[in-house]
């Protein structure tokens, strides 16, 4: 197995937080070679071009912060926290891995320092407060019903997600929400695939539990 | 029911594609056969469908890092600063006439700059004038040097990487544009490539249309020689009928001739008799 840099053959290898993953297991499209363009231009100080990432990337992470969090205002700062991290380390990044299992790396990291830092442990879930946020946010979408009844959906799936556990969330975040492969969250999260296959198996339990449970009570 | 306990695991593992292909046979083949199976999976995929439901949540604000300047990282300034102090002044002394607000006039020995409500076309200085010497900048000054200020923020912070920028831009707008040339000219070619397996098969048809023709031709023709054998056999039967008829006929005058004949031979060689017989009568 060779670790192929591909883009600065000179490039020594080095420490660095960037995720190692076989060439072979991903191809760049089309997006992804400007994606590294941009990237490329943030390196030499473009603040525009890393302004562009942030607008592609975004609401991506924000979402997967609100999901993670389930608070709509610690999930905004922590999306700005992970934008800024990213800056900051951009000179890291080696196109060594995709952009995107970069960025998740970072994300998963800082969203699951801000899980651990709360007082009651984990994961509580204010579901008026919520539910408030929530609505407050739609106010784009014009179609009163639908808008609720993705509100109802959402909430769903939010309490769900709630029963799990610090370290079931991410690899069901990254598994459901974010598409990656059981490979890519290994190497995201720094564990054997084997573990991260146990707990997501063990995750789809609980979920399937409580999502059914919900639709009895729903239905009733 | 202990089966059941493994297929469950399994069937887990199949909604993620994470089996092998001969398990993947072997659990198709027990959920035939397990109802509970069957709906422990419809369980599961509707659990998959609900967490799909999740709609994206639009973002509260942009998270661009140069809209806050506290949050935003400062970059190390890269090269000298002369450019951009010689562009300042450029562009200073060049919004400033623009404005109107500066003025320059020169006489004998002396170059003065006025700000203010000066006028542009003052005639210049002779020596004996006093020369205005620079004059207290007033409102508009103000306003003009914050607006050079903001200009050159503006440029200094944005257009470098503004123009860089649409330089990206037009070259992933050329990028995409080749792609989709590249695709035309695959659609082209494959376009040709079908339209010559359509010419070679109507060539091939054409060939095989002229064979059939050639045949067809062929069997006609023969049709018709033998409609023309089978015409020609009866003219001639009929010549072959009416020639018996003559020769019948010929026959017949023949027959009456000769009678004739021996009927004169006989009035010949019996003259008497014949005219007895004559007389008689």
């Amino acid at each position: 197995m060779q670790e192929v840099p591909i883009r600065y053959p000179g490039d020594r290898l080095k420490e660095s937080d960037e995720p190692v993953v076989r060439w072979a297991q991903f191809s760049s499209s089309h997006a992804e070679e400007v994606e590294a363009h941009w990237i490329d231009a943030c390196r030499a100080g473009d603040m525009v071009a890393f302004n562009r990432i942030v607008r592609k990337w975004q609401q991506r992470v924000f979402n997967m912060a609100f999901r993670m969090l389930q608070d709509f205002g610690e999930a905004e700062d922590a999306t700005q926290e992970i934008f800024v991290a990213a800056f900051r380390g951009i000179d890291r990044f080696q196109h060594r891995s995709r952009f995107s299992t970069w960025l998740y790396r970072i994300s998963m990291n800082k969203l699951l320092t801000r899980l651990e830092r709360r007082p009651d442990g984990l994961l509580s879930l204010d579901v008026k407060a919520t539910r408030q946020q929530i609505a407050g946010s739609l106010r784009i979408s014009g179609d009163q019903e639908g808008r609720i009844l993705e509100d109802e959906r959402r909430h769903r799936i939010l309490v769900a997600l709630s029963k799990l556990s610090a370290a079931q969330r991410p690899i069901i975040e990254l598994k459901f929400f974010q598409d990656q492969t059981f490979d890519e969250i290994a190497s995201i999260l720094d564990l054997p695939v084997s573990t991260v296959k146990s707990r997501f198996y063990a995750a789809l339990n609980v979920l399937k539990e409580h999502l059914t449970v919900l639709e009895k009570e729903d239905g009733q | 029911m202990k089966d059941c306990s493994h297929f469950q695991e399994f069937l887990k593992r199949s909604l993620f594609e994470d089996t092998p292909a001969g398990e993947r046979k072997h659990l198709e083949a027990h959920l035939q056969a397990c109802p509970s199976c069957r709906s422990e999976r419809a369980r599961l995929e509707k659990m998959k469908s609900r967490l799909g439901e999740w709609d994206e949540l639009p973002v509260p604000r942009n998270f661009y890092l140069y809209d806050d300047p506290q949050t935003a990282p400062q970059l190390p300034p890269k090269g000298s600063w002369m450019p951009v102090a010689a562009l300042l002044f450029v562009l200073m002394m060049g919004a400033a006439l623009f404005w109107g607000n500066v003025q320059l006039t020169y006489g004998e020995g002396f170059v003065a700059v006025s700000f203010g409500e000066g006028k542009i076309n003052t005639p210049p200085f002779t020596s004996d004038q006093v020369s205005p010497a620079v004059k207290v900048p007033d409102e508009r000054d103000e306003i003009l040097k914050r607006l050079v200020q903001e200009s050159v923020m503006e440029i200094l912070s944005g257009r470098e990487g503004r123009w860089n920028d649409q330089l990206r831009e037009a070259l992933s707008m050329m990028d995409s544009r080749l792609e989709k040339i590249s695709a035309m000219q695959a659609r082209i070619e494959r376009v040709s490539e079908m339209e010559q397996r359509l010419t070679e098969r109507i060539v091939d048809e054409t060939e095989e249309l002229k064979v059939d023709l050639e045949s067809s031709m062929a069997s006609l023709y023969e049709a018709l020689k033998w409609q023309y054998q089978r015409d020609l056999y009866s003219v001639i039967a009929q010549t072959n009928r009416l020639a018996l008829a003559e020769m019948q006929q010929s026959r017949r005058t023949d027959a009456l001739a000769s009678a004739l004949v021996t009927l004169a031979d006989v009035q010949v060689s019996y003259p008497a008799e014949s005219a007895i017989m004559g007389r008689e009568k």
